[in-house]
């Protein structure tokens, strides 16, 4: 030591490294806080945790409505949730209204933990999301005019430069419009317009055909009886079943929301929720029974 | 003060700190987060070893023999079958019960409860539930000469009807969810499940729901005692194997061999050893048509 420090140097700097250095481990921990990837508590975790399940919602018959004159929630899967709820002994928090297009964020923020308003399961969403088994099935039918029966058996008919299709912005009815049926026209509306557009488009003669779930079509066809009528199909153009969304990688809440569900489901109880809403026969499909 | 002396207490410093990092671990900087522990999925792959826990389920699911310690029935047979087509071995490590079956799987004592479990929502928060090996079904039982409900059970939630249930048994869950307004004729849960039999039997409650594997063999010792109701199940439950809820990989891994056991008619062999009653076991529908369209 003797050439570049005396002894008493050698101390004091040792005495000014000691105090550096826990200083400079503060600085590391707090570096390593600030580069930490989301510390965000996974959502399954939350609900353990706090044995509260957090649910955006959205509007829609007869799946989750409001009751204008009380306030009352209820609706499908308003019913379904509070048996979910019986079920897991979890609480039902109905956190926030979010929109269709907005549940993703809202799932993968963590401002609610599952989305109970029965999403259908898209290939497009489930890049973002994770979809539960689904409850009950929606057929998506074709609508015509009463008496045309055009597209009978013979849906392929519908692609044809002379036809033209009734359609809404960034939904089904235009992407179906879009990839099946290239060469028919459309007459489009925006996402904005009430559900019944589409098919009064249909019957006001503007447009020859649509394609919408079999509740509003239902829907619309006891409202306006001998308009409109489905086309004759093989199959459904699509059916989608209605599932709970949650947030991408919360296997875990996945897994306890399908055991709750086949629960429910196995013990009659959705049915008896089926029956107190879906009024119309054949339009909500009841997921088969896994055994045999 | 020199600069040399500067970038020296600068050096000490980091050499101090990143030195202490080191021989004390991460831990140090990251004190709230646990020690990461080995998956169960990857523990059974490095070791080909399935750790089970059970339970006795008798007469058909589990069975432990007490003389000899042989573990048989419908389950042990199906897990052996899994574990044969996943080249692992079968270990029956621990008898938990069905208490203590969560909390063994979450200290990673076992890796998979293998004596079947119905699925239940309260469970679900903890088990990852694998797919089905077959349904477990309960329907009404009624005394032999009862004739009231055989056209519809509606009667039955009615403060005149009396249902036979244990208590905490699935068959007061079915009596407190369904027919609130019946009344109960109760058996404690230390007593006989054929108890709630004997009580309907005897005319001393009216109805019971309860499971085809455990009547038939009181139907056996006590004949023309009891009859169906109707002749379809009232409530299903799905039987399958579980892990804990984080381990998605290795419920995945499982379900891969069952559904290859299921669709090689390997299940449907093993269940028909041991019953020939096909309301005992309902089996897992097949996943495709059959016929043409």
């Amino acid at each position: 030591m003797g050439t570049l420090f005396d002894k008493r140097e050698f101390l004091r700097l040792l005495g000014s490294a000691t105090v550096a250095a826990p200083t400079a481990l503060a600085v590391a921990k707090a570096e390593q806080k600030t580069n930490a990837s989301s510390p965000q508590e996974p959502a399954y975790e939350r609900v353990i945790r706090t044995n509260t399940l957090r649910c955006g919602y959205g509007f829609w018959e007869p799946g989750f409505s409001k009751d204008l004159k009380t306030g009352k929630l209820t609706g499908i899967f308003y019913d379904f949730l509070i048996a979910i709820g019986q079920h897991t002994g979890l609480k039902i928090d109905w956190v926030e209204e979010v929109g269709w297009g907005d549940y993703p964020a809202a799932l993968n923020s963590g401002r609610i933990d599952a989305m109970c308003f029965g999403a259908w399961p898209k290939a497009t969403i489930a890049k973002e999301v994770l979809f539960t088994e689904p409850t009950y099935f929606l057929p998506i039918n074709a609508y015509v005019r009463e008496g045309d029966t055009r597209f009978d058996h013979a849906i392929d008919k519908v692609n044809a430069e002379d036809i033209t299709i009734s359609v809404m912005d960034s939904e089904l009815s235009s992407e179906l419009a879009r990839t099946r049926f290239l060469k028919a026209k459309t007459l489009s509306v925006s996402q904005l317009s009430p559900a019944g557009t589409l098919l009064l488009n249909v019957s006001s003669g503007k447009a020859d055909i649509t394609f919408t779930d079999a509740w509003t079509g239902s829907a619309f066809m006891t409202a306006n009886p001998g308009q409109i009528r489905p086309v004759s199909l093989d199959r459904p153009l699509r059916l989608f079943g209605h599932t709970i969304p949650v947030a991408r990688g919360e296997h875990s809440l996945v897994s306890l929301l399908n055991t709750a569900t086949e629960e429910i489901m196995t013990s009659g109880e959705f049915e008896t929720i089926m029956l107190k809403y879906a009024k119309i026969a054949g339009v909500l499909l009841m997921q088969r029974p896994q055994y045999q | 003060m020199k600069l040399s002396h500067i970038l020296l207490i600068v050096a000490l410093s980091f050499a101090t700190a990143f030195g202490t990092v080191f021989y004390f671990g991460a831990g140090l900087l990251n004190s709230n987060i646990p020690a990461v522990q080995e998956t169960a999925y990857n523990r059974v792959l490095r070791t080909g070893v399935l750790r089970c826990g059970y339970a006795d389920s008798p007469p058909y699911a589990l069975v432990k023999d007490p003389s000899t310690g042989k573990i048989s029935g419908i389950l042990s047979e199906v897990t052996e079958a899994i574990a044969a087509k996943l080249n692992l071995k079968v270990e029956w490590t621990e008898n938990t019960g069905w208490g203590t079956f969560i909390e063994s799987l979450r200290s990673h004592r076992t890796d998979v409860f293998c004596a079947g479990l119905w699925r239940q929502g309260e469970r679900g928060k903890y088990v990852g539930y694998g797919l089905p090996v077959y349904y477990v079904a309960n329907y009404p039982y009624v005394a032999v000469d009862d004739h009231r409900f055989d056209q519809s059970l509606s009667s039955v939630n009615s403060p005149e009807t009396r249902i036979s249930a244990m208590d905490g048994e699935q068959s007061d869950i079915i009596a407190k969810t369904h027919f609130p307004k019946a009344k109960e004729v109760s058996v404690p849960q230390m007593g006989q499940l054929t108890d709630i039999l004997v009580n309907v039997a005897t005319h001393k409650a009216d109805i019971v729901f309860a499971e085809p594997s455990y009547v038939n063999a009181y139907l056996q010792a006590n004949p023309n005692t009891l009859r169906f109701a109707q002749d379809t199940p009232f409530q299903v439950f799905p039987s399958s194997l579980g892990v804990d809820i984080h381990e998605p990989e290795l419920r995945d891994m499982l379900d891969s061999a069952l559904v290859e056991l299921h669709n090689q008619g390997v299940i449907e062999e093993i269940i028909s050893k041991y019953t020939s009653d096909p309301r005992v076991f309902l089996r897992v529908a097949k996943p495709y048509l059959s016929g043409t369209r």
